[in-house]
């Protein structure tokens, strides 16, 4: 989606510098909620103000919105029927790889880092152990960060 | 009451899901399968090769699907509002207020000490879809021929899906 976005801005409406996409893709990917969305409302407010801003964000939401909508409409009806869910359990197992594919990329990138890896281990073991909401994970390891880090 | 209900979960979800949709998931299933039960477990897994499959952020796509289902139309612009309403604020205070958000040591700090975080909620979704979405050696086959395919990079995510749907349509119906 995020090459898509940099295609419209950048290249075809010419509405933001490659640099300032670029400033405004790293700002949006440290927040939290949807990468697209963040995108979409930083370049709306850089352009235009708070309007401009949700008129993107809306821009960008609407096709997901009413393509969900519609697959919901008709899964909900048919997901019982055999072949609904022999297709579902097939594609569940590419889901799993790419859960796999996603900790193997982030998985790479810290392992150098005891301290970040005894975290991890800590922190999963709360997930796994206990009914603590995946919330405060969030909480404790960012506040282990402000502490811990240099 | 539901729709202030969908509005508190996926404002939740909405501030604390950092590192994008995949990471996520254990702070979706807490909400909508744990705690309000708006989902069977069977239904959450199966709602994540459907987010996949439609265009859209898989967050964003189970916000809409789980509203739609438990309050119809309204059901599903309140969830899907609701989890982006946080992103909306975020943006505005960052960009009218706060421009060196990132150069603050603080706001450095904390997002270092997210990397662990991500890491330990990859895993804890990676648990959740292979106790219950992995049952049999067909699927683990399937996962792992994927999962290696995925890290050479010759194929894209949507059409691997695709090709999982059809091997388990095989599989497990016309067996």
């Amino acid at each position: 989606m995020i090459p898509l976005i940099r295609k419209e801005i950048v290249e075809r409406h010419k509405l933001l510098s490659e640099e300032a996409f670029l400033e405004v893709l790293s700002l949006a990917q440290s927040l939290p909620g949807a990468i697209a969305i963040n995108t979409a409302s930083f370049v709306g407010l850089s352009l235009g103000g708070v309007r401009t801003q949700l008129l993107l964000v809306l821009a960008t939401v609407l096709p997901s919105f009413s393509s969900i909508v519609a697959a919901a409409f008709v899964f909900l009806r048919f997901r019982e029927l055999p072949f609904v869910q022999a297709f579902f359990r097939g594609a569940l197992a590419v889901i799993a790889s790419l859960i796999a594919l996603s900790i193997w990329q982030i998985g790479t990138k810290i392992a150098q880092d005891t301290l970040d890896l005894v975290i991890a281990a800590f922190l999963l073991l709360l997930l796994l152990c206990t009914k603590v909401h995946p919330l405060f994970i969030v909480l404790l390891g960012g506040g282990l960060g402000v502490f811990l880090k240099r | 009451m539901t729709y202030v209900l969908l509005f508190l979960a996926f404002l939740r979800v909405g501030v604390f899901s950092f590192g994008g949709g995949l990471a996520a998931l254990p702070l979706i299933e807490r909400e909508i399968v744990d705690t309000h039960h708006w989902l069977t477990k069977q239904e959450f897994l199966e709602l994540l090769p459907l987010s996949q499959l439609t265009p859209g952020p898989i967050a964003i796509n189970a916000a809409t699907f789980t509203g739609f289902k438990i309050g119809g139309i309204l059901g599903a612009f309140v969830a899907t509002a609701s989890f982006c309403f946080p992103s909306l604020v975020l943006t505005l205070l960052i960009t009218f207020f706060l421009n060196h958000f990132r150069e603050n040591p603080w706001v450095a700090r904390f997002l270092g000490g997210l990397r662990p975080v991500l890491l330990a909620l990859l895993l804890r979704a990676a648990f959740s879809v292979i106790r219950d979405g992995i049952q049999d050696p067909f699927a683990l086959i399937v996962s792992i021929a994927c999962g290696i395919l995925l890290l050479s990079k010759k194929v894209e995510e949507i059409s691997l899906l695709l090709v999982g749907g059809v091997l388990g349509l095989l599989w497990y119906w016309l067996r």
